[in-house]
């Protein structure tokens, strides 16, 4: 038995030796303060005092008031419509590029450009074409004749988060192109040249051999875009700081305020454990709708 | 078995890593060893070091402005004890804000001053025991005439005692105007309401803007600290500032009265068209363009708007400055500024005498008519020489006389929870984008305020 487990030892240890550094950082750096955060959230502290136990006193606050229906509604809004915008125009985009379009190399890399600024640049810029007096935007709807289409976009409850969103669609469209670019190019040639020996159109090479030969990758991509988008706060915090009237506040916005600005991180860490439930609950769920976690056998 | 060995060592490594990891608590935050007012520092230290010793106080500072102002006083500082260096560490603002505590607390860090906001964490940190208290300095270098009453109130902890003291001001409701412009349209800086509003009228008929005002990012509650100041009697106005009152409702006639007035400067054209989504760089880019004839902006603005103009190769304009009228007659209105700039002594310093001395010393009118000299800032001192902020630019020595002639009050904005201020900032974009009317920002503000009072 001892030499069994001898034995099994010495030929699993070397894959243990190459795990144990990866474990070790994810141990410290996302296991310890997830259990810290779960943690706290049962605790009414300040920051600088000693934590107080309170048992789900802040679960309750949280549940009992509007502003995190408020914030997760938006989130949710904002996750659905990011999500959709950026999978479907990258997908269209990479679908126009794989058919070799004329100039596809210019677009390739022109929209890839957006995913390669920082989020802040991008909001602090946006942030001055949507200004409602000399932005960009309304300047533009002005010179063309269309006044009566400016809009207060980033102060106006009804434009706020549609702007914020759009912007967002802006950035990332190019990182999924990119992405079902490349698992469309992986696509074996054999394929497509036998198709159109068979004399397929362009729509049902669309529908019958590139979306289901890239399902899986796009199944990726979706799930990747639901965590990017669910747990988003810089675009946000810079371009309205959750206003106007609220009207942008999501999860992450709420719980910046509560920690940093309102110095309550039991309150705070409660918001993040409802956050890492939630993301937790969509990605078991789509995992389990899109079969990824099944093993792929070729 | 070298496999094993290595595995082995992974392991403990892991151990170690997580044990280190689980180490650090409270964020890093570490409470110091409350030398509050009840147990003094034991470290008494004489104020002047033995001849021959060399002693060094660490200074917790905010990089600009801040850090200027310890340098000036170091030089004094060091002239009058040789013996002594300083050492200033400087801070970015978001590690102020968000970590103030834990940059005070560490004990690694070891510091003897520190500047800090009066906000934020300040009240948290004084009641945990983070600062001396500085009643003795307060009273024998008499802060209290040379402040002001409202100001030094400010610092005075519900304990009785003073931990910090403001070292320099800002005014936030400055009106800074377009000379040129109103030279141009023979248009006279309004004194009344009623003048403000025909002055408007005219600034529109022209295709500009009367009055560039920030109402986004943040920037609401400066609408209304301007409207709560020339709206309410100062019985009313010290109500409204007192987070702790009940008597005065937010649902009152004289709250609704204010939004009304604010959504009224929206409505009429008053301020630039959806101001909820134009925060301050907008409004200063609105005003030195020259859409806006006026601009409602801090003290600290005015320099610079002018300096940016004068660099302007097609030739700036020149900038005014006066008083945001009052909205009633009967109302004389005091100037709301933000006194929360403060200097402190942390209660872990082992040389508790000579970190007072080095406040001291900042808080000496020499000292602060040298940072008004030097163009650092506005002293808090209202007892500085005229000539002395002759330096700080035509338009801050006019904001001077105002102060001295009208008095200060402290901002509701700086006096209220972070949460109230949030409250406010939520309501007024509400009411000036019409998705709140009036009287629901009273009822929604009166709300937040049972809940935070709750709390």
């Amino acid at each position: 038995m001892v030499v069994k487990r001898k034995r099994l030892l010495q030929e699993w240890g070397i894959g243990y030796a190459f795990v144990l550094p990866a474990v070790a950082l994810v141990g410290v750096f996302l296991v310890y303060p997830l259990i810290r955060s779960i943690y706290l959230s049962f605790f009414s502290w300040n920051g600088i005092s000693a934590p107080k136990f309170i048992g789900l006193v802040n679960y309750v606050k949280l549940f009992h008031g509007k502003e995190i229906w408020n914030a997760f509604l938006h989130t949710i809004l904002y996750t659905v419509c990011s999500v959709t915008g950026t999978v479907l125009i990258g997908l269209l985009i990479a679908l126009a590029i794989e058919r070799r379009i004329r100039g596809w190399r210019f677009y390739k890399f022109a929209l890839y450009i957006s995913v390669m600024l920082p989020v802040t640049v991008v909001a602090v810029l946006f942030a001055k074409f949507f200004e409602p007096n000399y932005g960009l935007f309304n300047a533009l709807l002005r010179s063309i004749g269309l006044e009566r289409f400016t809009q207060n976009w980033l102060g106006d409850p009804k434009t706020a988060l549609g702007s914020i969103i759009a912007v967002s669609v802006w950035q990332y469209s190019g990182f999924t192109m990119l992405l079902l670019l490349a698992a469309m190019e992986s696509i074996d040639p054999a394929v497509h040249e036998a198709a159109t020996i068979d004399g397929i159109n362009e729509r049902q090479r669309i529908f019958y051999i590139t979306l289901p030969c890239i399902k899986r990758p796009l199944f990726v991509v979706v799930m990747l875009q639901i965590i990017f988008s669910f747990k988003t706060f810089d675009i946000f915090w810079i371009m309205t700081g959750g206003g106007p009237a609220l009207k942008t506040e999501v999860l992450t916005t709420m719980l910046y305020r509560t920690a940093f600005s309102y110095g309550k991180y039991g309150l705070a860490s409660a918001i993040s454990v409802v956050m890492i439930l939630i993301i937790s609950l969509i990605s078991l769920y789509y995992l389990k709708k899109s079969k990824l976690g099944e093993q792929v056998v070729e | 078995m070298k496999r094993n060995k290595l595995a082995s060592t992974l392991l403990v490594f892991l151990a170690l890593a997580m044990c280190a990891g689980c180490a650090v608590t409270n964020n890093g935050a570490a409470t110091p060893n409350a030398a509050s007012a009840e147990q003094p520092a034991e470290a008494a230290a004489s104020a002047v070091p033995a001849d021959g010793e060399k002693v060094t106080l660490r200074v917790a500072s905010l990089a600009g402005v801040t850090t200027d102002m310890f340098k000036l006083a170091k030089e004094a500082f060091i002239a009058e004890h040789p013996n002594v260096d300083i050492e200033i560490v400087e801070f970015d603002s978001s590690t102020y804000m968000e970590k103030g505590p834990q940059v005070f607390g560490a004990a690694e860090n070891n510091f003897d001053v520190a500047w800090y906001y009066r906000a934020f964490s300040w009240q948290d940190m004084c009641d945990a025991g983070y600062f001396l208290p500085l009643d003795d300095l307060y009273t024998s270098e008499d802060w209290f005439s040379a402040l002001g009453t409202p100001v030094t109130d400010l610092y005075k902890n519900a304990d009785g005692h003073y931990y910090s003291v403001c070292e320099s001001v800002v005014w936030i409701d400055n009106m800074y105007y377009n000379k040129d412009l109103m030279e141009k349209f023979g248009w006279s800086v309004p004194t009344t309401w009623d003048e403000f509003v025909a002055f408007s009228e005219a600034a529109q008929k022209e295709g500009l803007i009367p009055l560039a005002q920030a109402g986004g990012s943040g920037a609401q509650e400066w609408l209304m600290d301007i409207l709560l100041t020339r709206m309410f009697t100062p019985e009313e106005y010290q109500l409204a500032c007192d987070p702790t009152q009940t008597t005065l409702r937010y649902d009152s006639e004289q709250w609704i009265n204010a939004w009304k007035a604010a959504k009224e400067m929206q409505d009429s054209g008053m301020i630039e068209q959806g101001a909820s989504g134009v925060n301050t760089t907008d409004a200063q880019a609105l005003f030195l363009s020259g859409k806006a004839v006026m601009i409602a902006d801090g003290s600290w603005a005015g320099n610079v708007l002018q300096s940016t103009l004068d660099g302007d190769v097609n030739g700036g304009f020149k900038v005014g400055y006066a008083m945001i009228p009052a909205y009633n007659d009967s109302i004389v209105p005091k100037i709301p500024n933000y006194p929360c700039n403060c200097v402190m002594v942390l209660s872990t310093t082992k040389q508790p005498d000579l970190a007072k001395s080095f406040v001291q010393l900042i808080m000496s009118k020499s000292q602060q008519e040298a940072l008004a000299k030097a163009a650092i800032n506005n002293p808090a001192r209202t007892d500085v020489s005229a000539e002395s902020v002759s330096a700080l630019g035509e338009l801050t020595v006019s904001m001077y006389q105002d102060m001295v002639k009208y008095g200060v009050v402290p901002m509701w904005s700086v006096l209220m929870p972070q949460e109230m201020l949030d409250a406010m900032n939520t309501a007024c974009d509400g009411v000036l984008t019409g998705v709140m009317t009036p009287d629901e920002a009273g009822a929604y503000m009166q709300k937040k305020y049972e809940e935070v009072l709750a709390n």
